[in-house]
């Protein structure tokens, strides 16, 4: 969809980003980082107009859940490398690929 | 071990002895394995007794090639051609004074192996299944153990009551059948396994030609063994141990009676550790340096001194070990869970071998001067026989109420067995005990024998030593009036008899007379008490490894890594000079071509002057001209 375009208003607009924001609970970080990047523009750099403060919010709220499940995946994948080895079989059975002829 | 310690060899190459550059250049003593063989499943706790003592241990000349982690490949090469190349190119390019300062002749070796850490690990990750496309990371060493009964056992006695070995009643005559070192395929050992085995096969042989028609009271049976996998913990007779305590030697007699009789036509009596009355083994027999041999014995009684005074009046020279332990034997297996078994273990050595080459790959015929085309006389084939008949003697002394005569060992199958054996697989008794669609009739045959290590599937190895020892210790089965047809159609009749039995084993063998120049053309039905069983250890059988300890050195956990192939390559080296100007110029390529795009596209309405070819370009500000 291209929000440049005429046809699309403003109430679809904020309606398309506060879905969104409550897609993005159901574990999809991705769906919050999306939301963020396409709704930056709509959100702080054009001029005001109704609901905007709406989209605002969202943004920020969506750019935050992002960052912290981004956090969260790389202090579990440098934790998981680092002890991968020392954990023995726990480690294995949480693998789905074990490296071969690696310890 | 001072090499890899400087941490600077990234691989060794061996070159072979067989033939080209480095022909004959045996080292005056090698062995790949430790100077106290099996020293971790010893019947022994104390480090003096595994090794016999640890001033002289049992194989002095031990490197511990085996079981150290080397974290580079070690090839070997046996071919001339190949090793001359190695030798002339490293001799034209790496030395002398027009010399590089850079290896010039270089050789990548690859031999990705796929296990890591230890068996636990990489069995248990061969065991997690996670995808429909599985990763297997290692196997467990496996093979088959072979074992004889002089008189069949048929589980049902003449009046109808079911047969029970009474105990301490069967003499036990055991050998190993496994040779190892550290090069794959390579595994020929002449003194170690291959005298035992030949002996061993040998004896029954003279036992059955003698022909015991009955016992004396305290004896039922004679039983021979060859076991598998013994250089690596004694895999075989950890698992014929265990069977026997599972009741399920020779075969699983409860799950017979429960399915409803599958074995109607004919069962053996349970066998366990109760029913051995003592236990012969043979090590190593070659008389390479001396005829003099040596027994080591353990729970002595008088049945073994029996044994002994008998061996001693024949003419084989045998003395009594200075010892007081027991070398590494598969009799420590036996002992472990059954201390009290006599056992009786005969080798050419008193305190410290006298095979300066065990586990290596220099454990040949050559160096202990044997020769097939030397026939019968020589040393070390009237060396064998001696051992042979004084065993066969002494054994039917000490078993047998009545026979047709004493036994006596055939030198001329001691030769044949040799020959196949330790000297190629391209031998007589191979075509006379071949089936006519297996080895030798289909297939190449080349000239190497066959590689006598465990493995991880049954081998070529046992299954012609297998059908060896049918050969030599089975009656012909007669045939009836018919004709049976052809080749096939004989061959399918005699496999027939198998059917819901378990007291004899037909096999159908081509036999000495009925094969020439182009093939086989007919064969034999021969009917044996030659059985083999599974000689995979313990730890690895579905209801125990979940639960097994690794650490607890119970059984052997011995695996071998899976491997993508292994290869070789030589070629010449350009200097770093040159490899590093190539990756720089590819690098800054790489890194000019970002901005010099960016550039081009952002500017391309200039730079391509065509109007009606501009399409879609970024920042192009010049509207299509419409058509009116």
């Amino acid at each position: 969809m291209d929000l440049q375009s005429r046809k699309v208003t403003n109430e679809m607009k904020v309606d398309l980003c506060s879905k969104y924001f409550m897609i993005g609970f159901a574990f999809l970080p991705f769906v919050w980082l999306v939301n963020a990047v396409w709704f930056f523009k709509e959100g702080f750099v054009k001029e005001e107009f109704e609901g905007q403060q709406k989209i605002k919010k969202y943004v920020i709220l969506s750019g935050i859940g992002s960052l912290i499940w981004t956090i969260g995946f790389i202090s579990w994948i440098v934790i998981f490398d680092q002890n991968r080895v020392a954990w023995g079989a726990t480690a294995d059975y949480m693998s789905f690929n074990i490296a071969v002829g690696k310890p | 071990e001072k090499l890899k310690n400087t941490g600077n060899v990234n691989g060794v190459i061996l070159p072979g002895i067989k033939e080209g550059k480095w022909k004959d250049k045996i080292p005056r003593a090698q062995s790949d394995d430790i100077p106290c063989p099996n020293q971790d499943s010893s019947l022994y706790s104390d480090l003096e007794s595994r090794c016999g003592s640890t001033q002289r241990p049992w194989n002095p000349d031990g490197e511990n090639l085996l079981w150290k982690n080397w974290d580079f490949p070690i090839f070997l090469i046996n071919d001339g051609n190949t090793t001359a190349k190695l030798y002339d190119c490293y001799a034209e390019h790496n030395t002398g004074p027009e010399a590089t300062t850079w290896p010039l002749c270089s050789v990548e070796l690859k031999s990705p192996m796929y296990a890591a850490k230890d068996s636990e690990t990489c069995y248990r990750r061969s065991n997690i299944i996670v995808s429909i496309e599985p990763q297997d990371y290692c196997e467990p060493l496996s093979d088959y153990n072979l074992y004889y009964f002089q008189t069949p056992r048929n589980g049902t006695q003449p009046d109808g009551r079911s047969f029970v070995q009474k105990e301490k009643s069967v003499a036990v005559v055991l050998a190993r059948m496994d040779a190892l070192n550290i090069f794959d395929k390579e595994e020929v050992g002449f003194d170690s396994p291959t005298t035992g085995i030949v002996t061993l096969i040998a004896t029954a042989q003279a036992i059955k030609k003698a022909l015991i028609r009955s016992y004396k009271p305290d004896y039922e049976n004679i039983m021979f063994m060859l076991v598998h996998g013994e250089s690596l913990d004694y895999i075989g007779s950890n698992r014929i141990v265990y069977d026997m305590m599972q009741e399920d030697f020779p075969m699983k007699l409860s799950k017979d009676l429960q399915s409803n009789g599958i074995l109607k036509n004919g069962t053996q009596a349970l066998f366990n550790l109760t029913n051995i009355k003592y236990i012969v083994e043979l090590g190593q027999l070659a008389n390479t340096q001396s005829s003099e041999m040596y027994y080591h014995a353990h729970n002595t009684n008088e049945d073994i001194i029996g044994i002994i005074n008998r061996l001693s009046a024949s003419p084989l020279d045998i003395k009594k070990s200075t010892r007081t332990v027991l070398p590494p034997s598969s009799s420590h297996t036996f002992l472990k869970k059954m201390p009290d078994i006599p056992i009786l273990f005969i080798s050419n050595f008193d305190q410290q071998y006298s095979n300066v080459y065990f586990h290596s790959i220099y454990d040949n015929a050559l160096v202990h001067n044997y020769k097939y085309s030397a026939g019968e006389n020589q040393r070390i084939v009237q060396h064998l026989t001696q051992i042979a008949t004084a065993l066969a003697d002494a054994l039917v002394f000490a078993a047998a109420a009545d026979t047709q005569s004493t036994p006596k060992a055939d030198p001329g199958i001691i030769n044949s067995m040799l020959e196949c054996f330790a000297e190629t697989r391209n031998c007589s008794l191979y075509r006379d005990v071949g089936r006519p669609r297996n080895f030798p009739y289909v297939g190449i045959v080349s000239d190497e024998p066959f590689a006598q290590y465990i493995s991880v599937h049954s081998s070529f190895h046992t299954t012609m030593t297998k059908q060896i020892f049918q050969y030599f210790t089975a009656d012909v089965v007669e045939q009836e009036e018919e004709e049976c047809g052809d080749v096939d159609s004989c061959q399918k009749q005699c496999l027939m008899r198998n059917k819901d039995q378990m007291v004899y084993r037909y096999q159908f063998m081509v036999g000495p007379d009925c094969h020439n120049q182009t093939g086989a053309f007919c064969g034999v039905c021969y009917k044996s008490t030659v059985f083999e069983k599974l000689a995979r250890s313990p730890a690895f059988e579905p209801d125990v490894w979940k639960t097994y300890d690794f650490t607890s050195n119970e059984y052997p956990t011995w695996t071998e890594s899976y491997w993508k192939s292994i290869s070789g390559r030589m070629f010449l080296q350009p200097s770093p000079a040159i490899q590093h100007t190539t990756l720089a110029i590819g690098l800054t390529l790489t890194l000019l071509s970002l901005p010099l795009t960016y550039f081009l596209q952002k500017k391309s309405s200039i730079i391509f002057e065509d109007g009606a070819s501009v399409t879609g370009a970024a920042g192009s500000n010049t509207p299509a001209p419409v058509a009116l």
